[in-house]
């Protein structure tokens, strides 16, 4: 992947671990790895049992390299 | 000899039924822009219950349906302005039931010294699967802030 596509697996997962909290990473993995039919699903679904909007996918705040 | 055309009778271009300024833009009848319906005498009203006079009363009343009063659309809400609204438990309200135990509904009971949460342990099984292909992803162009930072969260947790 030469870059970062929306609705790719990795994209499900930031969203995923920052709506539900990294203290529920292993439950945002598994549920990244879902064939999601599109991004705005996968979005409904993140909404509907979080009771927000999705989190994720933001360029700020970024502390320390990786 | 010729005889001049006549200007009356007949659906003629000139006609004032053909003029578009003699048309009320807000409807209702024609230009005099009262947004009412021509009162008119209406036949065998009688048998309906109703006197001429009542009728012709009734319909100075009435204004035409057309050009109704613009209302504000209802706005348009996300689904999670939609839960929030009706009230609905999410995976992330509180439990209603803080007295039920954790095994509740489960067969058989779990072994007694089972009683903590367990998702660190499950997280860091799950973490040490996908970190060498995450930390892969956190370089491609483009990719989120927040990914990285979960990335090296996972990396710390691996780290100890």
């Amino acid at each position: 992947m030469d870059k970062w596509l929306y609705g790719s697996l990795y994209d499900s997962i930031d969203k995923f671990a920052n709506s539900l909290g990294y203290e529920n990473a292993a439950i945002a993995l598994q549920l990244a790895l879902v064939p999601w039919d599109s991004p705005e699903d996968r979005d409904a679904f993140i909404s509907s049992i979080t009771g927000e909007a999705p989190k994720g996918g933001e360029t700020t705040n970024y502390i320390t390299g990786n | 000899m010729t005889t001049a055309p006549e200007n009356r009778g007949g659906d003629r271009p000139n006609a004032s039924q053909n003029n578009p300024a003699s048309i009320n833009p807000l409807g209702g009848n024609g230009q005099s822009g009262d947004n009412k319906q021509a009162t008119r005498y209406i036949p065998d009203m009688k048998s309906l219950g109703s006197t001429g006079v009542e009728t012709m009363a009734q319909q100075g009343g009435a204004s035409l349906a057309g050009n109704p009063t613009p209302t504000e659309p209802a706005p348009k809400l996300s689904i999670a302005e939609m839960l929030a609204s009706t009230g609905m438990n999410t995976l992330m309200s509180d439990t209603d039931n803080p007295s039920e135990p954790i095994n509740a509904g489960l067969d058989s009971q779990l072994p007694a010294n089972v009683t903590a949460d367990t998702r660190d342990l499950e997280n860091l099984e799950v973490i040490q699967k996908y970190l060498p292909a995450m930390i892969n992803a956190s370089r491609i162009p483009g990719a989120p802030d927040s990914f990285k930072q979960f990335v090296n969260y996972a990396i710390g947790r691996i780290n100890g």
